[in-house]
């Protein structure tokens, strides 16, 4: 442990000097709003940020959480807030892409600011460890032979695990039914009781409930270095990859400069060693798109998560 | 039909026939949705409709209860009604005038609205001095202690 | 001898200490409506990162159980649940207050929250792996049918107004639906504007309907909010535990009530001091008495929602799947803590979590003595304020912890709006419990519904996903026997009373 925490110190110090005194951001504690329940993917991102961004800074990070219409309730009270620095936000994707499409949901995803994005958490099928699937090819060919009955636990409907299971669908060629439930915990729970017979979900509930569940699939391009046995899709002829990215965001009212440092004190978090192996641990995948890239990556993802929804026919504006 | 209703039957009957123009707003709305999301509106709103209409027919022909006291000597509408007013007042006015000011306001014309006991100098100080007392305290536990961003207004 | 090791380690002067900070901060939080054991315990949490795990975890513990208790305070002194878990304790505990026994219901309330505290740790400390199999059974049908269950207790609740009690719910359930549904997706009675996509909040809901109609009336005559008490101040602690004793059998089935309930994930507090309190009223003597200010109806919610609190950790420390919201902070600090939660935490991570289990129970106890005294200073406080003074205040308790659930305003003019529409309808005999009942009620039944309908359906096999699953059929079995246990238990009366007849006149 001591061995790692000089080297951000040092780093830190470095920056706070080439930096100057001109701004010295974050000059107060800050308030970081998940808007989502606790226990999530998101929140869990947030608790382990908040450690390193109080060794980097010397203030805290305040996790609150303001959940309600999947983050639209949040998202869409962002702008109203202080614009300093000292309010951010979780941004999620495909959700703030998806919900404008859906309906009038009090934003607009342009009207958003996304500042930084960390990572992301892979769609991944999961099954219960005592399943008659072994491989994916075994549920694709279960699914071929009796269309329907397969059934998915997934957090949410018109949500990136609906979307998934849409996709898997679409690409593999099969007939699946789709459960949604009012999390990734009950999720996750319906799963481990057998309630289901697969989930979609995240490589994040592999790491977390490990073996009492076993990962079929990972959508990644490379395997997960912690899950060095399971396949990704595309081993398996299915060209599915992607997930759920993660991110903050500040109100439109913050000043340039201040997204710039928003995003820099993100990006120190993110390429700390300590949170890499972190991420690693809990089959995160961590990505690095500071304040500048943010732009190009979003109109990346809009172009991909806008087509599956038109096919899905969840879009209305 | 009688005509020795109390209010409170009255009250019943409008708020039956209320029941049941909500339960037939909320069957309409269903038509947009989707199938799923329309099955539990659908039978929620069956079941109030079905309830209400028994409520109304049961007040129409069963006989009244003997008349209870239905405004007991001594209760103040007034001040209920004020009561109301206010609140609404500083509901709305929370996030223009911001927490601390709408409080204050609220807070001293609610003083005026529940004191049964006359005014007097030293009964306007005390109830003043715990008005800005309490509020302060409030204020400082929740934006101090708890962090919850409360709106701002042009004062505070 | 272990065991021994772990609790003297939890009995350390700093644990010590922190179970008594986090006792005391929790319940002024869970007495004040609005504040939630869920949020002092996610501001909390960065605190004790610089703590090791195991204090760390007794502080957050500690404020939870204890924020848990002081919803019963408000519930009590003002009608007010101070947490969703306290609803029922506002059944027996008020009318309690009324008449001037207001002292006697917080010292019930305090000894039945450490039994229920107690019990539900000692099923956390002793049987928590298999019981965590409890959460797993539980699929879509059976939180479907617990659902209907919780609502059939509408009936037990309103004697003698069934009609107005089923419609009140069915208004709860409307509230219930407006928002973006989970199931299907759709934007559901929001008329339009995104200010109800999120939904009415049930604290919200919680704070108008229990709350505006008390200062509503409070302010329309010079009377005391409170009756003083005839037999004076005081804890009346003998009396109380004369009364736990009289009520141990009530104490024992509402504790293990909670725990199951506990473990639940989704089920909650509010739940299971409802089941409770439904069975402590039907196997009552005095059934008539329930609503009317029966301490036993205080025992029994009480003890129920402090013993969800040892349930809800089952779930949460051998799943990895928290039970409450409280329970999902919880874990994320104990993820912070490098601690990985799931079967092997007991064995891998015994110290840490074998501390943190006998700091839960030292937490519980130590409610006794700093309850008590908070709650006496709590009744005497709401005795002495005038009136005048008191009015407002209880009002901007109201907008404040409407403000404070998602620091939105929108919520404050949803909590106004329905506590006035909530009165007028009080008026015409529509109580709030119901309302209330069917706002909690409404999504869990819904999701079940829709889910098992959806798995069914894919499984070719409707009618036995809803009526061919052993759980199921009991918690069915349940409901049918709240339903019609009124009208079952007066034929049978009747039926012994004209047997006995009978015999005399031979």
């Amino acid at each position: 442990m001591h061995r790692f925490s000089t080297v951000p110190m040092l780093f830190a110090a470095a920056l706070a000097l080439t930096a100057g005194s001109a701004a010295a951001y974050p000059d107060k504690d800050v308030n970081y709003i998940i808007p989502f329940n606790p226990g999530g993917e998101s929140d869990i991102a947030a608790r382990l940020q908040q450690p390193l961004f109080n060794e980097l800074t010397g203030k805290q990070l305040i996790v609150k959480y303001q959940a309600g219409a999947g983050g639209a309730q949040a998202w869409s009270q962002l702008n109203n807030m202080e614009g300093d620095g000292h309010t951010i936000m979780g941004m999620n994707l495909p959700h703030i892409i998806l919900q404008p499409m859906q309906q009038d949901v009090g934003y607009k995803t342009e009207d958003l600011v996304p500042v930084y994005y960390f990572h992301y958490t892979p769609d991944a099928i999961l099954v219960p460890a005592d399943s008659q699937f072994q491989t994916i090819q075994d549920l694709v060919d279960y699914a071929k032979q009796n269309p329907g009955m397969v059934t998915f636990s997934g957090s949410g409907s018109n949500s990136a695990n609906h979307l998934a299971q849409q996709r898997f669908d679409e690409l593999a060629g099969v007939t699946t039914t789709y459960i949604p439930f009012g999390g990734t915990g009950p999720s996750v729970t319906a799963l481990l009781g057998n309630q289901v017979m697969a989930s979609m979900g995240y490589s994040t509930v592999a790491a977390n409930q490990g073996d009492q569940v076993r990962m079929l699939a990972v959508a990644t391009d490379e395997r997960l270095p912690n899950f060095p046995d399971v396949p990704t899709f595309r081993e398996a002829g299915i060209d599915m990859v992607g997930g759920a990215y993660r991110g903050v965001g500040v109100p439109k009212s913050t000043p340039e400069e201040v997204r710039q440092e928003v995003s820099d004190v993100f990006q120190r978090i993110n390429n700390d060693p300590r949170m890499v192996q972190q991420m690693e641990d809990g089959a995160f995948v961590v990505i690095d798109v500071p304040y500048g890239e943010v732009d190009a990556f979003m109109a990346e993802r809009a172009a991909e998560i806008g087509g599956i929804a038109q096919r899905m026919g969840i879009t209305q504006n | 039909m009688r005509n020795d209703w109390t209010v409170r039957d009255v009250g019943t009957v409008v708020a039956g026939l209320i029941f049941i123009l909500l339960g037939a707003w909320m069957i309409r709305e269903s038509f947009a949705m989707s199938p799923l999301g329309s099955v539990f509106p659908r039978t929620i709103a069956a079941v109030m409709i079905v309830c209400s209409v028994m409520l109304v027919v049961q007040r129409l022909y069963r006989r009244p209860a003997p008349p209870a006291d239905e405004n007991p000597a001594g209760e103040s509408t007034g001040r209920r009604l004020a009561l109301v007013a206010v609140m609404a007042a500083w509901v709305f006015l929370l996030p223009v005038l911001g927490f601390f000011t709408s409080s204050l306001l609220a807070f001293l014309v609610l003083l005026a609205v529940a004191n049964y006991d006359g005014w007097n100098l030293r009964r306007v100080l005390v109830y003043g001095a715990s008005a800005v007392g309490i509020i302060v305290a409030f204020y400082l536990v929740f934006v101090e202690l708890l962090l919850l961003p409360m709106p701002r207004g042009f004062l505070i | 001898m272990e065991m021994l090791g772990y609790f003297l380690q939890a009995l350390t002067p700093l644990n010590f200490a922190l179970a008594v900070a986090g006792v005391v901060l929790g319940t002024v939080i869970g007495a004040l409506p609005g504040l939630s054991a869920t949020m002092a315990v996610a501001v909390l949490v960065p605190f004790t990162f610089g703590m090791d795990p195991a204090s760390g975890l007794i502080a957050l513990g500690a404020i939870y159980t204890g924020a848990i208790y002081g919803g019963a305070f408000a519930a009590i002194l003002v009608n007010t649940p101070g947490t969703p878990s306290s609803i029922a304790t506002t059944f027996d505990g008020f009318p309690m207050a009324r008449r001037g026994d207001g002292n006697l219901a917080v010292t019930l309330a305090t000894l039945a929250s450490v039994t229920g505290g107690v019990v539900g740790g000692l099923f956390l400390l002793l049987v928590s792996p298999p019981l965590a199999t409890v959460a797993l059974a539980f699929g879509p049908p059976e939180y479907f049918w617990l659902a209907v269950f919780g609502l059939t207790l509408i009936s037990a609740l309103s004697v003698g107004n069934m009609l107005k009690g089923l419609i009140g719910a069915c208004f709860g359930l409307f509230l219930a639906m407006m928002g973006v549904a989970v199931v299907g997706g759709d934007t559901r009675f929001t008329l339009g504007s995104h200010l109800l996509l999120g939904g009415v909040d049930v604290i919200a809901a919680l704070i108008g309907l229990y709350c505006i109609p008390v200062i509503i009336d409070l302010v329309a005559t010079p009377d005391p909010h409170l009756k003083v008490s005839p037999q004076g101040g005081g804890f009346r602690l003998a009396e109380a535990l004369r009364l736990c004793w009289r009520g141990k059998w009530n104490l024992m089935r509402s504790s293990v009530v909670g725990t199951v309930v506990g473990i639940l994930p989704g089920a909650g507090g509010s739940i299971a001091s409802l089941v409770a309190y439904s069975e402590a009223r039907r196997s009552s003597r005095h059934p008539q008495e329930f609503g009317k200010g029966a301490p036993d109806g205080v025992l029994a919610t009480e003890s129920a929602n402090n013993a969800t609190v040892g349930g809800g950790f089952i779930p949460t420390l051998v799943l990895g799947i928290p039970g409450t919201p409280p329970d999902a902070v919880i874990l994320g600090a104990l993820l912070v803590q490098g601690i990985r939660t799931g079967p092997t935490l007991f064995t891998a991570q015994g110290p840490i979590v074998y501390t943190f289990i006998f700091g839960l129970l030292i937490a519980t106890v130590l409610m006794l003595p700093t309850g008590l005294l908070l709650g006496r200073y709590a009744y005497k406080s709401i005795i002495a304020i005038p009136k005048a003074v008191l009015v407002p205040t209880v009002a901007m308790l109201t907008v404040v912890g409407s403000y404070a659930v998602h620091n939105n305003s929108d919520d404050v003019i949803v909590m106004f709006v329905l506590g006035v529409v909530g009165w007028v309808l009080n008026r015409f005999g529509f109580a709030p419990s119901p309302i209330v009942l069917g706002l909690i009620l409404g999504p869990i039944a819904e999701q079940g519904f829709v889910q098992s309908w959806l798995i069914g359906n894919a499984q070719g096999n409707l009618a036995g996903m809803f009526f061919g699953r052993p759980i199921s059929l009991a918690i069915v079995a349940l409901s049918v026997l709240t339903l019609f246990y009124p009208i079952l238990a007066e034929l049978w009366r009747s039926r012994t009373a004209r047997r006995l007849e009978a015999r005399d006149a031979k």
